[in-house]
Order: structure tokens, then sequence, then C-alpha cells
């Protein structure tokens, strides 16, 4: 069990490092911070 | 003496709601909210997880980054996140309190959210570029369409039949979850169905000791996901609230003469 945990965390944390290096982040605020026309219903 | 955990989860949901919606923290907006949390809310702070999911989808990237953050809280929390902090969580638990008669819904039929998961947020936005989970989904509706179209004239006069759809879409989810348990948490959420998997990961497991399970079904009756607990403790469908702990002495408290590993 705490193998598990250990592996799930350290891919997790090289995935959000990938996600870094790739400029996620980024795209994610791009993203999110055009209202979302779609959540609201209207497109 | 049975000690229910409702009191502290309220309090967590209520926290969960306020972190996500102070408006105080924008930038967040570059990461994923760890609940289901719409992003077209204004007081939004940060990203929607599966809105992202959807995005990355459509413009057809790997979204490590989301994949890593959720992955390193499910690996942390396991599906707790869903029964501790999803302010949507609390909601279905608040509208079930109402007097009407409830209904018991098998959660056999729980697959389907792994379903909306890979064709809602995966496949189909891949194909058509629109994110279609975003376009059904009563979050969006109850947390940025209805206060915006109520205080936004622009907002309003954009109203068409689509809107309806999806007002008419929460109304039923909202009768739905006055009738039957967490509907939306069980056969719905493709947040919770990515948290799944981590409950066979994250630590804090509930042990059931059969030997002393005399089979009352109380554990059932306090389970907001209407687990058949003995059978389902810690399994994918369970938000580890804790309710059937404490209650009864076959279910375990986590490293109460145990250790994880």
């Amino acid at each position: 069990m705490r193998a598990r945990f250990l592996v799930s965390i350290l891919v997790s944390l090289f995935l959000v490092g990938l996600g870094v290096l790739a400029n996620d982040p980024l795209q994610i605020f791009r993203n999110a911070v055009v209202v979302c026309l779609s959540c609201i219903g209207i497109q | 003496m049975h000690r229910n955990t409702v009191g502290y989860r309220a309090f967590g949901q209520l926290s969960g709601l306020l972190i996500a919606n102070s408006y105080l923290f924008k930038f967040l907006k570059h990461i994923p909210c760890p609940t289901l949390n719409c992003y077209a809310c204004p007081a939004a702070n940060f990203a929607c997880p599966i809105g992202t999911l959807q995005h990355f989808a459509a413009i057809r990237r790997v979204p490590f980054f989301t994949i890593g953050i959720l992955g390193a809280i499910g690996s942390i929390f396991g599906r707790a996140v869903c029964g501790w902090a999803c302010p949507i969580g609390g909601l279905q638990e608040l509208v079930y309190r109402l007097p009407v008669r409830k209904f018991r819904v098998s959660n056999r039929l729980s697959f389907t959210r792994y379903l909306v998961l890979a064709i809602l947020v995966f496949i189909v936005p891949f194909f058509t570029l629109e994110p279609w989970f975003s376009k059904l989904c009563f979050v969006g509706t109850l947390e940025a369409g209805i206060p915006l179209a109520l205080g936004d004239p622009m907002i309003r006069g954009l109203i068409g039949p689509f809107f309806w759809m999806k007002v008419a879409i929460t109304v039923s989810l909202l009768l739905a979850m006055a009738l039957v348990k967490r509907p939306f948490c069980r056969f719905i959420c493709p947040l919770g169905a990515i948290y799944s998997p981590f409950n066979k990961v994250a630590p804090g497991f509930i042990e059931v000791r059969a030997d002393l399970c005399t089979q009352c079904g109380r554990c059932q009756d306090v389970c907001p996901m209407d687990l058949d607990v003995p059978r389902e403790a810690d399994g994918l469908n369970c938000i580890r609230c804790r309710e059937c702990v404490g209650m009864c002495r076959a279910l375990a408290r986590p490293n109460a003469g145990h250790s994880i590993g």
C-alpha cells in the first residue's frame, strides 16, 4: 500500500513537472479567464 | 455512541465552496480546482478540472499538468475530496434532507460515470472540438448561468432554448437529489470517476471485521453513497466520509491498531 502510494505521488509530481515544461498552466489560465459560454448555457 | 461526521463535513464543503469562489485569488486560475467548480462563476478562483480536460482534448494536447495535480490530490486523499471538500456533494446531501419519499438505487449502475468521463470529457470534445460535458453540466447553470442571467442584462438577452434545456437538467437533478442519495456523485460525476481508483492508493482505509458484522444494515442507512458497507467500504464508490466508522464496532478506524503498508 505504501509503495503504491509513493509510486502514485511520484508519477503525479512528474506529470506536474512535465505539464509546467509544456506550458500547461498558461494554457489552462487562457482557457479559464474567457467566460465559458457553454457552461452558462448560451452556446 | 454514534459520532457522525456530518457537521465537520458540512464545514469542509462550505469552506471548499468559499475557497473556490472567494474572488480573491484569481491568479489561481492557472490551477485546476480539486473539486467540481465552474470557472464561469464570476467569483471562481480556480480553473474547472473537467473544463480543462475537455479543453485539452479539443486542442488535442495531453493535459499533463491537470492529470498530475488530480493524481497528486487523489493519491493523498482518494475520494475523501468528494466526501469532505466538494460543495456539490454537500448540496446533494442538503437537498436529500428534504422530507419527501426516498428511493434506493443500486450502485451497480455507478459505472455510468466512467462512460461520462470517457465519452463527454475526452472522446466527444476530441472529435467535435466542443466541451460537451460543460454544455450539459448543471454546476455551470447553478454557479454561473443563473447568477449571470439574473445580474447581467446582456447575458439575459442572449438566453435561448439551450439555456432552458440546462435549467431543465438542473431542476431534474435537484429533484433526483431529494429522492436518491447523491445521484450526481454516484452516476454522473467525471471527477469522482477520476478519483475513484485512487481509493486503492491513498492512505486512511476502513477495515471491515467480517466476524463482528451482524448484517444489520445501519451502516448502509447512514452512508451518503448508499453503499453496502461491509462489501464496498473503501471501494471505488466510497467517499471516505466515515459516517459508518464509529457507529459500528465491525468497522475499524484507520490506524486503530492497524497500519498502512
